[in-house]
């Protein structure tokens, strides 16, 4: 029973895949909801029906289903794996993705490629829960590209749009280099498992999760080098897909796509993979504390230089793309808190209860966004309307919901889960080998807390408060949503306010999470009582600054350090500009230096080769020339010939 | 000449012929006839390019002027002098080579004509010769056969054909040939090759009685097994061994057609009706030509 | 090996080599035809040579052979040639490449006036009376002389009356 539930949740989007793309073939775009929806809601409910009925067991249970391949010694059994952890993904991937697929209903309805936005919506969610279920870190790989190809699919689905093309380019490239880094990561610890005198003789059973685990202590006393090398590849590949520091470009710009898909995939599920492989891996990251504490300070950096740069966009939808990213450096803060001895798995509960309400609320936000998107006519600079809270009543309290979630008023869900992670940092800030530097992060941590007040609250209040501005193209859509939109707003509203406080104070999750990690440490998770009252005068305090910058216009002037930066954070910290200078445009020049080999030396040698044949063709033309007389010479030459050679030999 | 010995006239094969066949041994004895055939000199190459060099002229001479032409039938005659240097002095063969060469002059005069109604004319002085060739060969009923379809019909028609195509000038396709030059030293080259092969005496096995069809009826005569057969054969024998066995009569032809190779005359004749056929569906006048 | 029959053999391969050159010059389509019947001739003789060499049939039999395929080769040539006759008007073997190399181009052939030699006629002694030299008689019967010269006759006349 519990297999057939495990098995349904991935196959019954791939279904809806399978049904809107022949919809998109045969043309019937107005009923391509109904398969994604339906079987979106069918995945969400067998989640359901897994986290009550079942898998409550130490390690959680295996489900094998499919061998896939059985040469030699190859064998490729696609089995799933089902625990706590990653059924907590699983539950916010399958329920926001069926509440963003009915607000997308309305949303997409005018839309073309209505029946191929739906094919590839459930394509995502298919390799996304596969990707969570999946047994083996190969398979988790390749459904880790297949997300990576939905996402590009989906950034890009208005490609006649030269910046959505591009933008879909740029983050398909950027997330190649990291993917590279996590294929050499797994090739890396395949070979390392390898060495284990019990290891599995098929390559692909050793790269099984509960191998991994059995491999680790071996490695760790005999190879600790390689396993250092392994986790700092799969963090480059988890830091790629996560948007963190030094890849964090592509997902400001993935904003290009559709909104429903800005909430989904690039602020609530995918880019939280990253931070889901981490967690399944933390059992081999325990052993690698020089990781952990990289990923601390990315993950500190990621998370001030997204508020940085979020404070001084004036799109909406960037700011939160900005502020996706910024939280999720808290998610990395959070993970390297593991680097501390016993802290490891404190660490990934905060990271996962941060994560679950961070789903909530930022895909309640970016909903919103849509909304605004909807009714200003696709305008979404906020320099060019204000004051919409007449115009989208409804829409104004979902936002206003979200964006104190956000911000972490006292008693909402992003309150609770960014406490979580604060406190984390501050135990760990108590260590000796490391406590200085998650003492320096915890700082960040506050500082990031102020600003994501800051810009949440003068996001929200240049948006829907102060006199009412509309832009022309809003023409006759300055209108409320529809109810269907409305209506998965109000259930994610629901999650960011009472997720927090139900899951994080009664140790819901945390008590949940640990089933799946009873051999990690044992450390307790000490509310620290200094940490929440901080925080949350920092939130309060946060808005107010918002509100006064807000009535002040984003334009004024100021005079000495404030002004550069603010020019930094315009101008995303020159980061994306220096990657033009320092990568693109070599490459672009190496490429057309390539192209100019392709054309002129090779093409130009291929083309002398294919000049020696139309020679040798030019002589055969004159004698095969199809004319009589030249055939009836040649003929009588041939005679003549044959004649002569019999005779003198 | 290693690759006639081998492949087309081994003597083992004839051999093993002679040792199934019933015919007693004496009569496929060889029969080496008396003048043994000329070897190869390259004085025979002479006539073979004057007469190259002939034609050229000739050809010439028929488009441009009468002393190119006359320099040419001079040069023809020198290689038919030649040419009759190198054939055995008797009577005989001076009547054959000189239907050889009233032929090989028609055959020019087909070449270099100007006119095809002359070229046509040609043609048959030189079928006409050959047969006269043919009948010096035994060969009568070939010899008549090819009278009548050769000079007879062929040329009869072809001429009919010319005439109905023929306009009152001429044309330049009738007066300007493709490569005279390569097409005459190409013929030379052959010629002389031919020679050379036809006068290497080991190429060719000597003349022997034929033992191959022993069981055919034209080699025998009806009454062998009479006493009469016996004598006539005895009587033949001992004038000339060679003279029963030469294939002289038609009477013999005959018979050899129509009892050793039926099948191959009965496809002949349908050969004959199927073309028969496809010329009258080809020579149709169709509507589409019309319009 | 006989000497007849080695000159035979030389006299089938002058025929044949005759009717070779015969169709790789000619461009008229039935000269062409009849230098492939002369080529068979050539062979006939090679044939019947050798009969008479081998003193049996086979060689004049298949002579008969090749009597037979050429009679059915000239019927069909023939069909051919009148019916592609029909279609060009012409028949130059030339004509009929249209599935030829198009790179190539065509030779294209000025028609060409062939001059007929000069006829030379030979030089009479003049005889008789010059009718231009000297008067007109009374009698003198214009109608039979040509136009030009009895109008030139009647203006001499004329003067001499003047």
């Amino acid at each position: 029973m519990l297999s057939l539930f495990a098995w349904m949740v991935p196959i019954a989007p791939l279904a809806g895949c399978i049904a809107c793309t022949v919809l998109a073939f045969r043309g019937d775009r107005k009923i391509a909801h109904l398969p994604a929806i339906i079987s979106l809601l069918f995945a969400a409910l067998f989640t359901i029906c897994l986290i009550v009925f079942g898998a409550q067991g130490e390690k959680g249970e295996v489900f094998s289903g499919y061998r896939y391949l059985n040469v030699g010694s190859l064998t490729l059994d696609i089995s799933l794996k089902v625990d706590t952890l990653c059924l907590t993904l699983l539950a916010v991937v399958t329920c926001i993705s069926a509440m963003i697929a009915i607000y997308s209903r309305d949303y997409m309805h005018d839309d073309p490629g209505y029946a191929r936005y739906f094919a590839v919506f459930c394509g995502f969610v298919f390799s996304m829960t596969m990707l969570v279920l999946s047994n083996n870190l190969l398979m988790l790989y390749a459904f880790w590209e297949g997300v990576g190809t939905c996402s590009y699919l989906l950034i890009g689905f208005w490609f006649r749009k030269p910046s959505a093309a591009r933008a879909a380019t740029k983050a398909f490239l950027v997330n190649r280099v990291a993917d590279c880094a996590f294929l050499m990561g797994i090739l890396l610890l395949a070979y390392g498992v390898g060495h284990v005198e019990s290891a599995e003789a098929s390559f692909f059973a050793r790269l099984n999760f509960d191998n991994i685990v059995k491999a680790i202590p071996f490695l760790s006393q005999n190879h600790p080098e390689l396993l250092t090398t392994i986790g700092f590849m799969l963090m480059i590949g988890a830091i790629g897909k996560s948007a963190q520091f030094p890849f964090h470009v592509w997902l400001p710009d993935a904003m290009e796509g559709p909104t429903p898909v800005s909430a989904l995939i690039h602020a609530a599920t995918m880019v939280t993979a990253g931070v889901y492989l981490m967690a399944r891996l933390s059992p081999l990251l325990v052993w690698t504390p020089a990781v952990l504490s990289a990923v601390g300070w990315l993950g500190g950096i990621t998370a001030f230089i997204g508020a940085w740069m979020a404070l001084f966009q004036t799109d909406l939808k960037r700011v939160l793309a900005y502020s996706t990213v910024s939280q999720l450096g808290y998610l990395f803060m959070a993970l390297g808190a593991g680097a501390v001895s016993n802290l490891m798995n404190v660490a990934v509960v905060a990271a996962m209860f941060h994560l679950v309400t961070h789903a909530f609320f930022k895909a309640l936000l970016f909903l919103s966004a849509g909304n605004v998107m909807h009714a200003m006519g696709d305008v979404i600079d906020m320099r060019r309307f204000s004051g919409l809270r007449k115009v989208l009543p409804k829409t104004n309290i979902l936002f206003l919901i979200g964006a104190a979630a956000l911000s972490g008023v006292p008693l909402l869900a992003g309150f609770f889960s960014k406490d979580g992670i604060l406190s984390v940092l501050a135990q760990a800030s108590k260590d000796g080998e490391f406590g200085g530097q998650f003492f320096v992060l915890l700082c960040i941590g506050f500082v990031t807390a102020l600003m994501t007040a800051v810009y949440t609250s003068r996001a929200y209040f240049s948006t829907f408060l102060g006199t009412e501005k509309l832009p022309e193209e809003a023409g006759h859509h300055a209108h409320e949503a529809t109810n269907i939109m409305l209506a998965p707003m109000a259930v994610l509203a629901v999650g960011a306010i009472f997720a927090g406080g139900l899951l994080g104070p009664t140790g819901a999750i945390s008590s949940y999470l640990l089933q799946s990690f009873k051999d990690g440490g044992h450390a307790e998770h000490h509310e620290e009582v200094w940490v929440m009252l901080v925080s949350g005068v920092l939130a309060i305090a946060g808005i107010g600054l918002g509100y006064a910058l807000s009535l002040k216009g984003p334009s004024t002037a100021e005079s000495g350090p404030l002004v550069a930066f603010g020019d930094f954070g315009r101008n995303r910290l020159y980061i994306d500009w220096l990657y033009n200078v320092a990568i693109v445009a070599p490459m672009e020049w190496f490429a057309d230096l390539l192209g100019w080999i392709d054309e002129n030396v090779i093409d130009g040698l291929a083309m002398r080769v294919a000049s020696l044949p139309r020679l040798f063709g030019l002589i055969g033309q004159r004698v095969q020339n199809g004319r009589v007389p030249g055939y009836t010479y040649m003929t009588a030459f041939g005679i003549a010939a044959l004649a002569v050679w019999i005779a003198t030999r | 000449m290693n690759l006639l010995n081998n492949y087309f006239l081994n003597s083992a094969f004839f051999a093993q012929a002679d040792a199934d066949s019933a015919v007693p041994a004496a009569v496929s004895q060889v029969v080496e006839q008396a003048a043994p055939g000329q070897t190869w000199s390259n004085s025979m190459l002479v006539p073979i390019v004057l007469g190259a060099v002939g034609y050229l002229l000739i050809q010439h001479g028929v488009v441009k002027t009468k002393a190119y032409f006359a320099g040419g039938v001079v040069a023809m005659l020198l290689a038919v002098g030649f040419a009759l240097g190198f054939t055995p002095g008797t009577f005989e063969s001076y009547v054959l080579m000189s239907f050889c060469a009233v032929a090989t002059g028609g055959g020019i005069g087909f070449l270099t004509a100007r006119e095809p109604v002359y070229a046509a004319l040609g043609f048959a002085t030189a079928v006409l010769s050959f047969c006269g060739v043919l009948f010096m060969q035994s060969a009568l009923f070939i010899a008549a056969a090819t009278m009548i379809v050769y000079a007879g019909a062929t040329i009869i028609i072809f001429l009919f054909v010319l005439m109905f195509a023929q306009q009152v000038e001429l044309r330049t396709y009738d007066v300007q040939l493709n490569n005279p030059l390569v097409a005459a030293a190409i013929g030379a080259i052959l010629l002389a090759t031919i020679t050379m092969c036809v006068t290497d005496n080991q190429a060719i096995l000597p003349v022997r009685a034929d033992s191959t069809r022993a069981m055919s009826l034209a080699n025998l005569p009806d009454n062998l097994s009479s006493e009469a057969g016996k004598e006539a054969s005895k009587k033949l024998d001992a004038i000339d061994p060679n003279l029963r066995y030469v294939p002289k009569l038609t009477a013999g032809l005959g018979r050899s057609m129509y009892t050793d190779y039926l099948v191959a005359v009965e496809l002949a004749g349908t050969v004959l009706l199927v073309a028969t056929i496809g010329a009258i569906a080809l020579a149709q006048r169709t509507t589409e030509t019309q319009s | 090996m006989n000497e007849t029959t080695q000159n035979l053999l030389v006299f089938g391969g002058v025929l044949f080599v005759i009717g070779m050159v015969g169709f790789m010059t000619r461009r008229s389509l039935i000269l062409m035809f009849l230098s492939l019947e002369m080529m068979l001739s050539g062979v006939s003789v090679n044939l019947i040579a050798f009969s008479r060499h081998h003193q049996n049939y086979q060689g004049q039999i298949l002579a008969v052979m090749v009597l037979t395929i050429a009679a059915c080769e000239a019927a069909i040539a023939l069909a051919l040639v009148v019916s592609l006759y029909r279609r060009k008007a012409t028949l130059d073997v030339a004509a009929w490449d249209d599935l030829s190399e198009t790179l190539i181009p065509k030779v294209i052939e000025a028609p060409q006036t062939l001059e007929e030699p000069a006829m030379e006629f030979p030089k009479l002694t003049p005889a008789g009376l010059d009718p231009l030299s000297r008067p007109i008689s009374a009698n003198f019967d214009a109608q039979s002389m040509e136009n030009g010269e009895s109008v030139k006759a009647s203006t001499l006349e004329a003067g001499t009356h003047a």
